[in-house]
């Protein structure tokens, strides 16, 4: 209430207090009235696992000895930070652990040119294996924005001859600035990181954490995990796989390429309600299956990374699709000779029929740009002689090259009327939406038959009598 | 010919003669110079200097020294006073200053926005002090936020960017709440009711960031002239407020009228449409070659009245005309749907200037953007010489000093007539306004009470930040942004909402912080326009499903139901399906000569009275009240002559209200007959009015008649509810749905006669507290409406249509009103 002099009577200044007298409803019962709160308590929650609700004054108190907690149950240490203690979880890995099918040795033989060129990245080349960190956070959801919390920071990297795991918990939200603080801590060791989606997701998310409890304001901790230099590996691996898997999600990744099937993991959908549900009731085991989700997440971009150094390196590429998603890679990467050299391979092997129409295209344009029109040719013309070809680029493109370089008028018009006869079937088929393309056919195929007769004109005629004809057509 | 020679002959002309019924003459007044302050940067003052500014007005220097010295304050001044310097001085001197300081600028609409954005963007330009301002609205692209975000000096947005787009992701815009500096607000006014009551929360989220991040920013707010901009201001801002409403601007002579069509037919009382009367007195005025803006209620009366001025300015049609010819005539005949309008005068934009009706255009929401600038530019120049607008242009944008503005019916507030009339004014020459009154109760109030235009105290700007709903909305939107202290303050009963937030399990308590526990986003299922929490989606099925409305919860039984006819946008649109769970309505373009009216069943308990005395013989009450609401069966009603052409059952579900509400008691019943009344002659009804109704549930409702009473002392009541909620919007600027009566003939809780009027908004937003505060003069403005109304025994300008009760309701009210007043009546 405003309390204006005119409007307001005083005995309704403060309609809080007026509120609480009358005493006969309480808040929960005027915000249900007020339809701001569901009818009932309805939490949905699955029925396997029923949820106990305290009141939130025990939510602070100390644990109970009967719930065995994080330290009872996970391998790990506490480390006390100037913001309190906190309990790190870590794990060892022998560098012969098979992750599925690659063992994590395996990435350390990545070559640094390679790793810079999956990551599109210059600065990733020269990085010693054990500075990069791999890096995965699990988080109160996924909307973004200043109220998510990674309550579970998963690093690993490689040292003393092994591959060393660790997990930052907050056993509580208050517990916040300590993870923080001991991640800080420990980031300065590191030159790189290595995420999958982390670009979009997990690094603006912990910037954001950092900014939210002052560790980056005034930069005295300064850990600004956004400016190393990142393998986000997402990217690459769309680059690849984009149209061969359902999806590129992770989970998709590693039962396609790495070989490892998860079995009673956790969807990552349902890993805020445990969380939830553990910081509530305080029984650690709803949580702990996060732990070991969170740990295979961070081990697949140890072996992800490795595959894909594979692959581009062009060792680990198996088959014709990967050929060809390779040569799609160099090709945006400027890498034209490798390129070609991958499309060809690829057709060698032999694709399906929708990517062996676009290894084909790519290759004989990619050809074209380069000017080595002879290659370009022979693609086009094995393109167009396919029985019952529908692909209108090769009749165009034969067509643009007659009429342009080769200045062969009559091949050039009789391929545009390949190409028209192409439309013209589509259109059958397809009705008007081809109308546009059959109109500009018509054109051309006019202008060099124009061209044609011309050119026999011309060249039934002297040189002599050209010139003064066209003399003559000046003048007029 | 001189605008003075023209207005003396529409004065006297045969057609309006005696159709004025105020004529005022205002004095010019001269302008009111300061000079620049002395701290002002000597590159600012060259730059408006080069800009034609040689002098501040007074109200632009005592803006500008306030903000310096770090004080908030109101500047209340009329349109077209140099408004924006007010704001832009303070903010480009401190950046010169300061090159780190930041200020966040916010308009209601994303087309002021991008208005005044042009205008800053052109003084810093002539600066060239390398500041960096931009829009951040929907409309930004992607990378241009990111540069707006990191390096943007002055941030243009709107409330509801800043409440979903910048606050819940403060941390990507560090260096602007590190050094925020000014936050300028303007349209002050248009932030009441539920809108204010929202803003004043964002504001509270607002400097909850501000207070983290280490700034203190100094608010400026404009506001049009309304009865409390300062203390409306205060509750926005809940801090003290400079309130500076000397205007130093100078204006020309003005004469300001009010015109009330003629009766046309005495027998039945019929008035002559309001729309024909403005074509008359706009075309007379264009043809005189003044400069004219006419404002129009609706988009769709816009494309009217367009076409008549149109074809009054055309020259008749040659015998062989070309193609634009053709489409001027279509026109004239039909009116196309509103997407071939858009595309048609897309067409003119670039064909401007070709006949004489290229010069008048249309303006409103619907229009590009490019097309809004070419007619901005082109009213500005004076090569458009005439526009018919919406409100879209009662609002900030810069059109220059017009010499003629018509209003076509009362725009629903003062605040907004004078906006409306101060369109036309230029200094040194005279200059015109008239509003037209329409059949609507409230312009027949205006035109027969003019002296409330011109001595009436307008409207009070209400808001009620604490509203629970609303409150706990942005409590857990500010609870997303950061966590709360349980010390902390937000609003009324922060520790008990927090606490009931966590037993929600929304919030989660850690030692003495709340932390925000849920995966949701939460300020993206809050919308800033509506208390309400959800509302029904109308959908137009058809190859191409679209989405037509948004109908709020409350009116949905009434407006939605299956085979109710929606109207929307002055077309008819038949409930094929209605999906309560899903909150969506599935309908279908109809053409039928019939409108429906559903019949609601209302409850009204009183929950609590938090005030009440005696006023006159009645007792009048403020407190909180809850309803229920059973809609039962629909009428069809045809169009042309209120025929019940058949009926229907609605199958819906109870519906629950819980809000504030003011009400009064009258003495309980004593027979005395109806007193005599002179005069019963006129009654104006025009079809617009009436597919105003149809749209609109009956705003009032007959509670349960406990007790019995006479059908009359019953008919009474619901008239009396009628006229207040007609009359309310005199006090309140609010929207006229957003305050609705119930009548009891004896109320369980007064045990007498009683009327209620409730806040159509879950909680109240304010308004309940000020008409009880009103209830003398509501009153007799009720009274006032009905005397002066023409019609017999009750019509839809007054008490209602009188076929729904018996006997003679604006007669038994007026016994009513007149006992409830007291002696006086």
């Amino acid at each position: 209430m405003s309390g204006g002099e005119e409007a307001a009577p005083s005995a309704v200044a403060d309609s809080s207090s007026s509120l609480n007298q009358a005493g006969a409803r309480s808040l929960r019962e005027k915000l249900r009235g007020l339809g701001a709160l569901p009818a009932a308590n309805a939490t949905p929650a699955p029925p396997s696992l029923p949820i106990t609700r305290h009141p939130f004054t025990i939510h602070h108190s100390p644990l109970t000895p009967q719930q065995p907690d994080i330290a009872d149950l996970m391998p790990g240490f506490w480390q006390d930070t100037p913001d309190g203690r906190i309990f790190i979880v870590e794990q060892r890995f022998e560098l012969d652990h098979l992750h599925g099918a690659i063992p994590l040795r395996r990435t350390l033989s990545a070559r640094g040119e390679i790793v810079a060129r999956v990551g599109r990245n210059a600065a990733l080349a020269g990085i010693a294996p054990e500075r990069v960190l791999y890096l995965d956070t699990e988080t109160t959801g996924l909307a973004g924005g200043t109220g998510t919390y990674a309550f579970l920071v998963g690093i690993g990297h490689f040292c003393d001859g092994g591959f060393r795991l660790r997990q930052y918990f907050q056993t509580d939200f208050g517990q916040e600035p300590a993870l923080l603080r001991a991640l800080a801590d420990y980031l300065p060791a590191f030159d790189a990181v290595v995420t999958f989606n982390g670009k979009t997701f997990d690094l603006p998310l912990l910037e954001t954490r950092f900014t939210i409890n002052g560790l980056l304001r005034g930069q005295a901790h300064g850990p600004n995990v956004r400016e190393l230099p990142h393998l986000d590996l997402l990217h690459p691996s769309r680059r690849i796989y984009r149209d061969r898997f359902a999806s590129c999600r992770l989970g998709e990744l590693e039962q396609q390429v790495l070989g490892l099937t998860r079995i009673e993991d956790v969807p990552g959908w349902e890993i805020p309600a445990l969380y939830f549900r553990y910081v509530r009731t305080r029984r650690f085991r709803a949580v702990q299956p996060v732990f070991d989700h969170n740990a295979l997440d961070v081990l697949s971009l140890v072996t992800l990374t490795a595959h894909l150094c594979d692959l581009f390196g062009g060792e680990g590429a198996r088959g014709a699709e990967d050929r060809f998603a390779l040569g799609r890679a160099c090709e945006a990467d400027g890498l034209a000779g490798e390129a070609i050299a991958n499309y060809r391979a690829a057709l060698e092997i032999g694709l399906g029929p929708a990517l062996q129409h676009e290894c084909e295209k790519r290759l004989s344009l990619l050809l074209r740009k380069l000017g080595r029109w002879e290659e370009a040719v022979e693609v086009w013309e094995a393109v167009a002689a396919r029985p019952r070809n529908q692909q209108l680029y090769a009749y165009i493109e034969l067509a643009k090259f007659h009429e342009r370089a080769a200045r062969d008028f009559c091949r050039a018009a009789e391929y545009t009327r390949q190409a028209l006869a192409l439309v013209e079937r589509h259109h059958l088929r397809f009705g008007a939406a081809d109308a546009a393309d059959r109109e500009a056919l018509l054109a051309r195929i006019a202008r060099l038959e124009a061209r044609a007769e011309k050119a026999a004109a011309a060249a039934a005629r002297p040189a002599r009598s050209r010139r003064k004809t066209a003399a003559r057509v000046a003048l007029d | 010919m001189p605008l003075l020679e023209t207005l003396q002959r529409l004065r006297t002309s045969r057609e309006h003669a005696g159709n004025f019924t105020a004529w005022r003459v205002l004095p010019e007044r001269p302008a009111d110079f300061a000079g620049f302050p002395d701290w002002l940067d000597a590159r600012l003052e060259k730059t408006l200097r080069s800009r034609g500014i040689a002098s501040l007005y007074s109200h632009q220097r005592a803006a500008a020294e306030a903000a310096h010295a770090g004080r908030n304050l109101v500047v209340v001044t009329p349109t077209a006073s140099g408004k924006t310097l007010c704001y832009n001085l303070p903010v480009l001197q401190a950046m010169l200053d300061d090159p780190e300081a930041r200020a966040l600028y916010l308009f209601p609409t994303k087309a002021l926005s991008q208005d005044q954005y042009a205008e800053l963007h052109g003084v810093i330009d002539a600066l060239g002090a390398g500041i960096k301002t931009h829009t951040y609205d929907g409309d930004t692209p992607g990378e241009v936020r990111r540069a707006v975000r990191s390096a943007g000096h002055i941030v243009v947005t709107n409330p509801d960017m800043l409440h979903t787009g910048v606050l819940p992701h403060h941390t990507k815009w560090v260096k602007l709440f590190e050094n925020l500096r000014f936050v300028v607000i303007d349209e002050l006014h248009t932030y009441r009711g539920v809108f204010g009551s929202h803003l004043a929360n964002l504001i509270r989220r607002l400097r909850r960031i501000c207070r983290f991040y280490g700034s203190d920013p100094v608010f400026i707010c404009c506001s049009a002239t309304i009865a409390n901009p300062r203390e409306l201001a205060e509750a926005l801002l809940e801090a003290p407020v400079e309130l500076i409403d000397r205007n130093g601007a100078p204006s020309g002579q003005k004469i300001v009228a009010i015109y009330n069509p003629p009766v046309v037919n005495r027998q039945l009382g019929i008035r002559r449409s309001s729309a024909f009367s403005v074509r008359s007195i706009a075309s007379e005025l264009l043809r005189s070659g003044a400069q004219t803006i006419v404002f129009s209620p609706s988009r769709s009366s816009v494309e009217v009245l367009l076409t008549y001025l149109r074809g009054a300015l055309e020259p008749p049609p040659r015998p062989s005309p070309n193609a634009l010819g053709e489409g001027e005539r279509d026109r004239a005949i039909s009116i196309p749907p509103p997407s071939a309008l858009t595309s048609r005068s897309a067409r003119f934009a670039t064909a401007r200037g070709r006949g004489g009706g290229e010069r008048v255009r249309g303006y409103r929401g619907g229009y590009l953007p490019l097309e809004r600038r070419a007619i901005e530019q082109g009213l500005r120049d004076g090569s458009v010489r005439g526009v018919v607008a919406t409100n879209a242009l009662e609002l900030g944008i810069d059109i220059g000093g017009l010499e003629a503005s018509v209003l076509h019916g009362y725009p629903g507030s003062l605040a907004s007539t004078w906006q409306q009339f101060g369109r036309a004014g230029r200094r040194g020459t005279l200059s015109f306004a008239v509003m037209v009154a329409s059949s609507s109760p409230l312009s027949q109030y205006i035109a027969t009470h003019p002296e409330f235009v011109f001595n009436g105290v307008p409207e009070a700007g209400r808001i009620n930040p604490d509203n629970l709903i609303i409150l706990s909305s942005h409590l857990k939107c500010a609870a997303f942004e950061l966590p709360f202290a349980a010390d902390e303050q937000f609003g009324a009963q922060t520790a008990d909402l927090l606490e009931l937030l966590a037993e929600e399990e929304v919030l989660y308590r850690s030692g003495d912080r709340y932390h925000w526990s849920a995966e949701s986003f939460p300020a993206e299922s809050i919308s800033l326009r509506s208390a309400a929490i959800d509302n029904f989606v109308v959908i137009e099925t058809g190859p191409k499903p679209r989405v037509i409305g948004e109908v709020d919860r409350p009116s949905a039984p009434m407006l939605i139901h299956e085979e109710a006819i929606y109207m929307h946008g002055g077309d008819q649109y038949h409930v094929d399906r209605l999906d309560w769970d899903e909150k969506k309505a599935y309908v279908r373009r109809v053409d039928v000569d019939y409108y429906t009216d559903a019949n609601l069943a209302v409850d009204l308990k009183v929950l609590e009275a938090f005030e009440q005395s005696q006023a006159g013989a009645a007792t009048r009450y403020y407190g909180e009240v809850a309803l229920t609401f059973v809609a039962t069966v629909f009428k069809k009603i045809k169009l042309d002559t209120h025929e019940n052409v058949g009926w229907g059952k609605i199958h819906l579900p109870q519906e629950d209200l819980h809000t504030a509400a003011y009400w009064f008691a009258l003495p309980a019943p004593s027979p005395a007959p109806p007193p005599s009344r002179s005069t019963a002659w006129g009654r104006d009804e025009n079809p617009s009015d009436l597919a105003h109704i149809a749209q609109t549930p009956s705003p009032i409702a007959m509670g349960e008649g406990r007790g019995g009473g006479s059908d009359e002392l019953q008919g009474g009541l619901w008239a009396i509810g009628n006229l207040l909620v007609n009359v309310a919007p005199l006090f309140l600027l609010c929207d006229p749905r957003d305050v609705r009566a119930v009548a009891q003939v004896k109320s369980p809780f007064t045990e007498a006669p009683t009327v209620f009027l409730y806040e159509n908004h879950p909680g109240g937003v304010g308004f309940s507290d000020r008409l009880y505060a009103e209830h003398g003069r509501l009153l007799a403005a009720a009274r006032d409406l009905a005397l002066a109304c023409a019609c017999e025994s009750g019509c839809p300008s007054c008490v209602g249509p009188a076929n729904e009760l018996s006997g003679d309701p604006k007669a038994a009210a007026l016994a009513l009103l007149g006992r409830a007043i007291g002696g006086e009546g």
